[in-house]
């Protein structure tokens, strides 16, 4: 009987069929579900810096709306206004004797196939006063 | 033993930019009520100081922030608007943030 052949570096009882390969694919199983884990890990976070970013977005767009409605602007044109910050923003205004409430609005969803896992309602209100002369 | 040790550097980093998120919330917030608030108290400016600050709080607390000072300047009113937040971290506090304040400035011409 001869030894079978074996490649380099490899050394008797040590290979996919040997003797002791019962925790040979362990490190490559835990290699595996920790890069998995990383990458959701990392999606979350790169998501939820850009959650940020949107609201930060929101509530600009909320300031310059009600700094427009302030001035007297027309409903048109205060959404207008949030809508150049904010794009697919969605707005409400709210008018009493003294103030202009403008609240700012907008759905973030996570991107592309990520879509389905839920989105937030980002949102935003911002109160001035109305500004004399401005019309009703 | 490795993926334990991401995992915590992940929560670390997770945890430090959620302190961020909200001094940086918090910060555009006061910015906004100090801008809406001096809009609205600078008419009264010049006339009547006492006026314009008494707008200026009314305004600032409108938006959700608190006014950390109100004063008039060569007929200018500066507001300073400042927002709590509601949590403090501990991240936040090394950064001196845990009230951030914002100021704006306006007057007729």
């Amino acid at each position: 009987m001869t030894e079978p052949r074996r490649g380099p570096g490899s050394r008797p009882g040590h290979g996919p069929f040997g003797p002791d390969a019962g925790d040979d694919g362990a490190v490559t199983v835990e290699a595996a579900v920790s890069l998995l884990a990383l990458v959701v890990a990392v999606v979350a976070l790169v998501w939820g810096m850009s959650l940020v970013g949107a609201q930060l977005a929101v509530g600009e767009a909320s300031r310059a709306a009600a700094r427009a409605a302030a001035r007297g602007a027309s409903d048109t044109d205060v959404a207008a206004e949030a809508r150049s910050t904010v794009a697919a923003a969605e707005v409400r205004i709210a008018r009493d004797a003294a103030r202009v409430q403008v609240e700012v609005s907008a759905v973030a969803a996570p991107p592309g196939l990520l879509g389905g896992l839920g989105s937030f309602r980002l949102s935003s209100t911002s109160t001035a006063a109305r500004e004399p002369g401005s019309l009703p | 033993m490795a993926a334990l040790a991401l995992v915590a550097v992940l929560v670390a980093v997770a945890l430090a930019l959620g302190a961020v998120a909200a001094v940086l919330a918090a910060r555009s917030r006061a910015s906004a009520a100090a801008d809406l608030a001096a809009l609205a108290a600078a008419p009264d400016a010049q006339l009547s100081p006492a006026t314009a600050c008494s707008r200026a709080d009314g305004v600032v607390r409108a938006n959700g922030a608190e006014l950390a000072s109100c004063t008039v300047v060569d007929g200018d009113v500066v507001v300073v608007a400042r927002v709590r937040l509601p949590h403090v971290s501990p991240l936040a506090l090394l950064a001196g943030a845990s009230a951030p304040e914002a100021a704006s400035r306006a007057g007729l011409r």
